[in-house]
């Protein structure tokens, strides 16, 4: 009963259940592909190189998961736009924007709040979309280390 | 009372249904056909051992015989006292028949009892759907539902209490999806447990992503081509599907992660 409840939820509840097996599969190819890409590109800066690559790793993970998904969801915005602005950010002195007064206690729950930390855009929710978004978010982070696992165990044996 | 004479005269007839009910009671409890078998069964079954009924009921036709009617004919004595005993004997028939009855109304109650369980067990799985199909249409519900008795029903509070609801129905679905969260009670150690899980998800990215840079890193000098400089970013062509029915030799002479994108590939349409 619970499965089939829950089952039916997620269907509800996914972006489209069919698609689910093809946004994986988008997720993956966009991954392989800009990993391809990194590794044909000449490092920029040779000194320091691996943790220049493990970052374009992860950004490229965070990329192709929000990509895939396209610009319908908040937080595939939010992320992408982060990933682009990334070094404007970092240019950026980030604590005046964590000083903001305005993003300090939006939801009347102290756990909404911290959740709309972790969610990218989720300072800029309601309560009620950033829950739909954090779901939607759980399932597509799940999905990419499932895919990231499956590229590492396919590149080592 | 001197009972002796008349139920010696009336002994043979008498006995028969006596031992009819003695009969009956033993092995024919439930047959209907009382005056038919009365001649077949009359000695036969008069020597078994005496039931409390047939005691009673030799001890009614003596005292019926021998009170008021002891100058009459053997006749007429017999004939009373076969009726009566006839009427004795189909009472304790009935009452025979009455336990059998009453033994399969039991029966039927408890074949009834158990129908019933049957059937409140299949009421059950049949009204759990639809309650979740009724759980499944909850938007039509925020229409619908009025203030129950004691709520309030001003416009605010009915709408606050539609968010809540939807608040609450996202929650639920969060602790489907969150694995072993569904134990936790209470709202903030839910929501605690999604943003641990969402975090060790993130790290687990991160851990994968510096594998990945460790075995690509090893797995780098075999690989040559053509210089790009945005890496991450949604510049990526909108038709991401590279996997078709290719054969492998196309991909045996390209680089190294065209063969994992193969490969992957390949993995995911087995496990999916």
């Amino acid at each position: 009963m619970k499965k089939s409840s829950s089952s039916s939820k997620s269907k509800r509840w996914s972006p489209d259940e069919n698609p689910k097996y093809s946004l994986k599969k988008k997720m993956a190819s966009r991954f392989l592909r800009s990993m391809k890409k990194m590794d044909c590109s000449s490092s920029p800066s040779t000194g320091e190189k691996g943790s220049w690559r493990y970052h374009a790793i992860r950004a490229a993970a965070y990329a192709s998961m929000a990509s895939a998904v396209g610009p319908r969801k908040a937080w595939s915005r939010a992320l992408l736009k982060k990933i682009r602005n990334h070094k404007v950010m970092m240019r950026k002195s980030s604590s005046e924007r964590r000083n903001n007064p305005r993003n300090i206690r939006r939801f009347g729950h102290e756990g909404l709040n911290d959740l709309s930390q972790v969610v990218p855009g989720g300072k800029a929710m309601d309560s009620c979309s950033l829950l739909t978004e954090t779901a939607h978010y759980i399932k597509c982070l799940a999905a990419q280390v499932q895919i990231m696992k499956q590229i590492l165990h396919y590149s080592t044996c | 009372m001197d009972p002796p004479l008349i139920n010696e005269a009336s002994f043979t007839a008498a006995a028969n249904p006596n031992s009819y009910s003695l009969a009956g009671l033993l092995s024919f409890p439930g047959s209907g056909g009382l005056g038919l078998r009365m001649g077949n069964l009359g000695r036969g079954g008069g020597g078994g051992d005496a039931s409390l009924e047939e005691s009673t009921v030799t001890e009614q036709s003596g005292s019926g015989n021998g009170g008021a009617k002891r100058t009459r004919d053997v006749g007429s004595s017999f004939d009373d006292s076969s009726s009566k005993l006839v009427s004795t004997s189909s009472a304790n028939q009935d009452v025979s028949e009455s336990n059998a009855k009453r033994t399969k109304v039991s029966e039927s109650r408890d074949e009834n009892g158990g129908l019933k369980t049957e059937a409140e067990t299949h009421s059950g799985t049949s009204s759990k759907p639809v309650e979740e199909k009724s759980k499944a249409e909850p938007p039509k519900d925020y229409i619908h539902v009025r203030a129950r008795r004691g709520q309030a029903t001003d416009s605010h509070s009915l709408a606050e209490r539609a968010r809540r609801e939807k608040i609450s129905e996202r929650m639920k679905i969060l602790q489907d999806l969150v694995p072993g969260c569904n134990k936790v009670i209470g709202k903030a150690l839910v929501l605690d447990e999604i943003i641990n899980y969402i975090q060790s998800l993130q790290r687990q990215v991160e851990f994968l992503s510096m594998k990945l840079e460790a075995v690509n890193s090893r797995l780098n000098p075999g690989i040559e081509g053509f210089p790009s400089k945005d890496i991450p970013g949604p510049a990526f062509d909108g038709n991401g599907m590279i996997y078709g029915p290719q054969t492998p030799g196309v991909y045996a002479r390209g680089s190294q992660a065209e063969w994992l994108h193969m490969q992957v590939g390949s993995g995911f349409e087995r496990s999916t």
